[in-house]
């Protein structure tokens, strides 16, 4: 009887199919996935009159004018949205709560808007809402 | 004597680090990215600073074109309908805020426009989609 050496046999697994699974699976992430960073942004709306009879207690109100292109109008002048912080902190400051009104005229984007209650939540302003100045 | 005939030399690409490399994009693009809902349109969403609010919800999302396009939830509507989509809309979602996804350059008199409709219907949690900027 023959009891020669046995050959090794060398098993290969066939990898090209997983090369092919992890090629789709690649092409599908980097297709879908988003690299921006969203948040979100809490808006109200101005009473408009509404409901003013069941405020007992009426708060100061300040009163900002978005004028559109990123400008701004407080008590008659106009500023840069930029400066926003600057002028509104030393009205925000103060025992009293104030509401804030952001009035936006036709020029005003959305843009000016989220721009404007940005920077009045960064100087610590509180109950903002927007309305249309008309 | 007759030589023999050389064996065909077969020549193996060896896959490995291509599979690494692949593994290795397949993470990053799995970790660092988000995968989210492909927009109707093409939205410049607007810019806000970091304010550790909370990440956009899995809720209604309204779209808004700079064009004055609309959509909710994907589905295209024109402004006579919105009112009527919203209020059903307001009723399966009660209790949820409803998220507003507008282009940057939408004016601020169609956001009040979109927002005194929900209010209309009795919704009252309305958010705003924006982009972060470090």
């Amino acid at each position: 009887m023959n009891f020669g050496e046995k050959t090794k046999r060398r098993v290969t697994v066939n990898i090209t199919s997983l090369v092919d699974i992890l090629i789709v699976l690649l092409l599908f992430f980097m297709l879908t996935t988003q690299f921006i960073h969203m948040e979100i942004l809490n808006l109200n709306i101005s009473a408009d009159g509404k409901n003013t009879e069941n405020q007992t207690i009426k708060k100061p109100i300040i009163k900002i004018t978005l004028v559109g292109s990123g400008k701004f109008n407080l008590n008659g002048n106009e500023y840069n949205l930029l400066h926003l912080k600057e002028k509104l902190k030393p009205l925000i400051e103060g025992p009293d709560e104030k509401d804030i009104i952001a009035a936006c005229k036709k020029k005003a984007n959305v843009q000016d808007v989220v721009s404007a209650i940005d920077y009045i939540k960064e100087v610590g302003g509180k109950n903002i809402s927007i309305a249309e100045d008309k | 004597m007759l030589d023999k005939p050389e064996k065909p030399n077969r020549k193996e690409i060896n896959l490995i680090p291509l599979i690494n490399i692949i593994f290795l994009l397949l993470t990053f693009f799995m970790v660092a990215g988000t995968i989210d809902k492909v927009d109707p349109f093409g939205l410049n969403l607007p810019d806000a600073s970091k304010r550790g609010d909370t990440k956009p919800p899995r809720t209604s999302v309204i779209y808004m074109h700079k064009d004055g396009r609309l959509a909710v939830n994907n589905d295209l509507v024109t402004k006579r309908d919105f009112s009527t989509i919203v209020n059903t809309l307001v009723l399966e979602n009660k209790g949820k805020e409803l998220v507003i996804k507008a282009d940057s350059d939408v004016t601020s008199s169609d956001l009040i426009w979109v927002m005194r409709a929900i209010e209309n219907v009795g919704g009252s949690d309305v958010s705003i989609i924006t982009k972060v900027v470090k």
